[in-house]
């Protein structure tokens, strides 16, 4: 008897022993007192587990968490609209210097388009040799870098104005 | 009479974009998820805060839900390890298991029995499931709040079976022993 320990009063209790088995355990159960007394305390605890209530959280948490949601959905709206303006500025601009390339060469006829095209790759060819020369380099690393640590900031900016929006 | 909406069916209606219908998901769990959070954290806010932010990542994350487990099971587990994350960002983690409830003397020492009366029943098991290290209340209140079995339970704390069974048990233990040592079986019955 001494070896019903409390493993086998919770699969009692839980109903994951089999009918026999538990015919016999409740046979012992009723043979010993304090047998009895240790059963009767384990499933007054289950029972005392069982009665324990929900507590409720803040009357219009449904709402924060959907206002929350919503918060969201309009950030991401933000920034893929951010997204979408940037890209759209840099196409116009490559859209732009086609059109422009464009309309030159179609502005004049035979040989002389030929020769236009040729003169423009030379002075493209050499307007790049000159701009990314040895004098010019380090002027423009300074400018590009200066340019990126402006946008960085710009984003950075919008990123932390969203989010403060968001959390609140 | 109106028609208990399943589970899927909000899911599927939130899918295809209907996002307000995820209020009912939140209806449905919030209560018992705070619960769970409350006892796990040991603080109300806390509790509120990450069972929101919990609620978001659900939201966020409802695309990646293939319906291959039960959804609550998949909820429950989002909602536990967010309390993890808590724990272990607030180093509350080593204080409770510093007072962990294994200790018996603990909780024996903290509820006199001329402490107890007929009345506050409900009370005296809160203030002892309050006490519950995490993983304890965690497993005491999806087994008998939500009443998940225990094969869901190991699957949202990630652990076998077996060591469900033994947190769970332990659990009663602890609630049994105190009312076998303070007699309090009488009183209670």
């Amino acid at each position: 008897m001494n070896n019903i320990n409390d493993e086998i009063l919770n699969k009692l209790i839980d109903n994951e022993i089999t009918g026999e088995e538990k015919e016999v355990l409740l046979d012992m159960i009723e043979g010993s007192d304090r047998l009895k007394n240790r059963y009767n305390a384990l499933l007054k605890a289950h029972q005392l587990l069982r009665i324990s209530t929900a507590e409720s959280t803040s009357i219009n948490f449904t709402k924060l968490v959907m206002a929350k949601i919503h918060l969201q959905k309009v950030r991401e709206e933000k920034q893929k609209h951010f997204l979408f303006g940037v890209l759209s500025f840099l196409g116009l601009i490559i859209l732009a210097i086609i059109a422009f390339i464009l309309i030159k060469i179609f502005s004049v006829t035979g040989t002389e388009s030929s020769d236009l095209i040729l003169n423009y790759s030379k002075n493209v060819g050499d307007y790049f040799s000159d701009l990314f020369g040895k004098k010019n380099i380090a002027a423009l690393g300074s400018v590009l870098s200066l340019i990126m640590f402006i946008s960085a900031y710009f984003l950075y900016d919008f990123q932390r104005k969203t989010r403060k929006n968001f959390s609140h | 009479m109106m028609k208990h909406i399943s589970d899927v069916e909000v899911i599927e209606s939130v899918k295809k974009g209907n996002a307000a219908d995820f209020s009912i998901l939140v209806d449905r769990y919030k209560d018992k998820a705070f619960t769970m959070l409350k006892r796990i954290l040991k603080n109300e806010f806390d509790a509120e805060e990450v069972l929101m932010d919990a609620f978001l990542k659900v939201y966020n994350n409802l695309n990646s839900f293939k319906f291959e487990s039960k959804f609550s099971t998949w909820f429950y587990r989002i909602v536990y390890n967010s309390a993890l994350t808590r724990l272990s960002s607030s180093k509350r983690k080593i204080e409770e298991a510093m007072n962990s409830i294994d200790d018996l003397t603990f909780l024996e020492s903290k509820y006199k029995a001329d402490e107890f009366n007929d009345s506050d029943v409900s009370n005296f098991v809160r203030k002892i499931i309050d006490d519950l290290p995490p993983k304890n209340a965690a497993v005491v209140t999806m087994f008998y709040l939500e009443e998940m079995n225990i094969e869901e339970i190991s699957e949202v704390l990630e652990i076998s079976v077996s060591n469900v069974k033994i947190i769970l048990y332990r659990s009663r233990g602890i609630l049994k022993k105190l009312i076998e040592s303070r007699n309090l079986l009488g009183e209670i019955l």
